[in-house]
């Protein structure tokens, strides 16, 4: 290997990464797009969805979940074990929030001293949670 | 887990960017292991020390 052939190599890799990053982000971009285009004219207009727009809204989701499996399958395969250990730590502490936050605010709920849980919140926090903890890893090892 | 990672690295001259292609991993995992953050998996430490033709514990210790 001749000497600055790492540093090429290290782009190529760099390169690789961040197209799979911005395909992964695309393919959900567009199933966003799509069907927030359609649920909000639907909502706009008060009026039942037609079947060709449900038709395409559930092919673009169709095609963003296998999109999604298929481009996290290539980034998984492709990033290096520091990588794959920040996506483990980032999900572990999602999952631990999960874990507490739902019971706890469903037996509050229960108990009468707080409103019934509302999953998009939950899924929120989850994925903030999960999204901070991959943050302050990746600010400790830059 | 302490390492002569960055020393071997200075004596050939070579950026972390440049270390971390001929191995396979980013800039930031050869500074994650460099200052210790992250202990390498057992495969990747046979790439190092292959790399540097240099036994593990010539490298890494306790």
């Amino acid at each position: 290997m001749t000497a600055g052939e790492g540093e090429r190599l290290e782009a190529q890799r760099r390169k690789k990464f961040w197209g799979l990053v911005f395909a992964l982000a695309g393919v959900g971009a567009t199933a966003g797009f799509v069907f927030g285009f359609i649920h909000g004219a639907a909502d706009a207009t008060g009026e039942p969805i037609s079947e060709t727009a449900r038709t395409i809204a559930a092919v673009a989701l169709v095609i963003a979940a296998f999109g999604g499996g298929y481009f996290s399958w290539r980034f998984f395969t492709t990033v290096d074990e520091v990588e794959v250990t920040d996506n483990l730590w980032a999900s572990l502490i999602g999952f631990y929030v999960y874990g507490f936050a739902f019971p706890t605010w469903w037996a509050l709920s229960w108990l009468k001293a707080a409103p019934e849980p509302v999953d998009w919140i939950i899924y929120a926090v989850v994925m903030l949670s999960a999204t901070a903890a991959y943050g302050v890893r990746k600010w400790r090892l830059r | 887990m302490n390492n002569r990672l960055r020393v071997l690295r200075a004596e050939r001259a070579w950026s972390q960017a440049e270390l971390g292609g001929r191995l396979g991993v980013s800039r930031q995992a050869v500074n994650a292991i460099e200052t210790g953050k992250h202990d390498p998996s057992l495969p990747l430490a046979f790439r190092i020390a292959r790399l540097f033709d240099m036994p593990i514990e010539e490298i890494f210790e306790d």
